[in-house]
């Protein structure tokens, strides 16, 4: 990388190494706090305003990026969120399902008790009476019950 | 999918009063078991093929038989009236499809002429189907694992469906089904669970495999918007499938029996004309009429006055609709049709 070599341009290195030094000094802060005793206050506020300074540096490009980060998460987050929310209400609804209903609709079915028009009256021949050539075979006819 | 939508937009399952449909004829003369059937696009006539090593011709509407051909094969599964009702193919062990002109004159013992014999398979013929309005082309499903489109007048082969081509069957063919609103698409359901769906035109690669079925399939056909297909199987279930983007749609599940017995298998189906009911033969008797949107079993026609004896093997819808013919393994087939009331809108 770019002035790693000779130690020039911080830059590069700092962006490198920006992940730790970001989460580590909050850290030692609050421990270099814990461990320092009460009346020692004033001093450690100096130092840790020098710390914060220095973190503040280097953490606000971390911030950054970070806040980058959270951002496009966020946005997938949403985007999943409306995927879930079309599928609950699209659910069970899909282009086939819609298309097996309309198909199955406004066709005459003879063999349905609430069809649509129009009605063929061949539709009961099965009903009527028939003359075969050998014998006199004739069915009920429709509506009643058969033998 | 399609019972959740459906009944999300407010459909309610079809209502069939105890005496709507009816058995109105039962078409006896075969000494077999009954094992395939056929109605002719036009007349009301019926094919169909027997264990007896018979094909009858019926009349449906006077119950009268006017042809009854002797086979040379006795061993017959499947049986097809050509589209303009003048001859009939069958196939079975033979491993080879007969075609018989009706109009030949049978002798004296009812050996009838064959005027063709498709041969070619290496299995047996499982199923058979002329390319509606092409008295010409049929097609044949078979134990070897393809199918074959066949020119009748010359007995040809034309393509062949699997085989040596890897997108092919991996398992016995056991049904087809022509799409009727687009004759260059067919389907065939197999013993290795799956439906292929091919184009005539292009023989070499399955235009799309449908998975799903835990079993053989036994039968397949075609929604009547021929955008869909049903299928029913050993495992049990009928199923709908969207032929374009191979989705499930849905399945028919049967309730387990009380006695916790083997759940029967599916071995036919059809649709009414609509589509909104689904025709299902069981290897119990049964004859479950779907509501295809609902998913409910809204009539069971082997607990009906006069049903079948024993096992459904095949069962079909007359070309305008308003009759199913069954086949039954008690050697009958039965006619149904609706007697009740019919409200129109």
């Amino acid at each position: 990388m770019r002035g790693e070599a000779n130690g020039g341009d911080r830059r590069p290195r700092d962006e490198e190494g920006e992940g730790e030094e970001e989460e580590e000094p909050p850290q030692q802060q609050e421990e270099e706090r814990a461990a320092r005793p009460s009346s020692e206050q004033q001093q450690p506020v100096a130092a840790e305003a020098a710390a914060t300074t220095t973190t503040r540096s280097v953490g606000y490009v971390g911030k950054h990026r970070l806040s980058a980060a959270i951002q496009r998460l966020d946005q997938e987050l949403q985007s999943l969120q409306d995927e879930l929310n079309e599928l609950e209400t699209m659910e069970p609804a899909s282009a086939a399902c819609r298309e097996v209903i309309t198909s199955t609709e406004g066709k005459p079915d003879p063999l349905l008790p609430i069809t649509s028009s129009p009605e063929n009256s061949s539709w009961d021949r099965w009903f009527q009476r028939v003359r075969s050539s050998r014998s006199n075979k004739w069915w009920q006819s429709k509506g009643s019950d058969f033998a | 999918a399609v019972e959740k939508y459906s009944k999300a937009q407010g459909r309610t399952a079809v209502s069939f009063n105890p005496t709507d449909l009816v058995c109105c004829r039962t078409l006896q003369g075969h000494s077999g078991k009954v094992y395939s059937l056929d109605w002719t696009p036009e007349k009301n006539w019926i094919v169909s093929a027997s264990q007896d090593g018979r094909l009858i011709v019926w009349n449906a509407l006077t119950s009268q038989k006017t042809h009854a051909i002797k086979l040379h094969c006795p061993w017959v599964m499947t049986c097809a009236f050509a589209p303009n009702g003048q001859s009939v193919a069958c196939g079975g062990l033979d491993s080879a499809c007969s075609i018989f002109n009706l109009s030949s004159q049978a002798d004296r013992d009812g050996n009838m002429p064959v005027s063709r014999v498709l041969t070619g398979h290496k299995g047996y013929v499982s199923s058979c189907q002329y390319v509606p309005d092409q008295e010409t082309r049929l097609i044949t499903g078979s134990g070897d694992q393809t199918c074959v489109l066949w020119d009748v007048t010359t007995g040809q082969r034309i393509s062949i469906f699997g085989g040596e081509f890897p997108s092919g069957h991996t398992a016995d063919v056991l049904s087809l089904s022509i799409n009727s609103l687009n004759t260059n698409m067919f389907i065939s359901g197999s013993c290795d669970t799956t439906v292929r769906l091919w184009d005539l035109r292009i023989a070499s690669r399955a235009v799309r495999t449908y998975h799903g079925h835990e079993g053989d399939i036994n039968s397949v056909k075609f929604f009547p918007d021929g955008q869909r297909f049903g299928t029913g199987s050993d495992d049990g279930t009928c199923r709908l499938f969207d032929m374009r983007t191979g989705h499930q749609l849905q399945v028919y599940n049967r309730e387990p029996d009380r006695n916790d017995n083997e759940l029967p298998i599916v071995t036919s189906v059809a649709f009414s004309i609509s589509g909104r009911l689904l025709f299902a033969g069981y290897s119990n008797g049964d004859c479950y009429v779907w509501d295809t949107l609902l998913a409910e079993m809204v009539l069971n026609l082997g607990t009906l006055q006069n049903s079948h004896e024993g096992r459904i093997s095949c069962l079909g819808l007359s070309s305008d609709g308003s009759a199913l013919c069954t086949g039954s393994w008690d050697k009958n087939l039965k006619i149904w049709a609706f007697s009740g009331h019919r409200k129109i809108v």
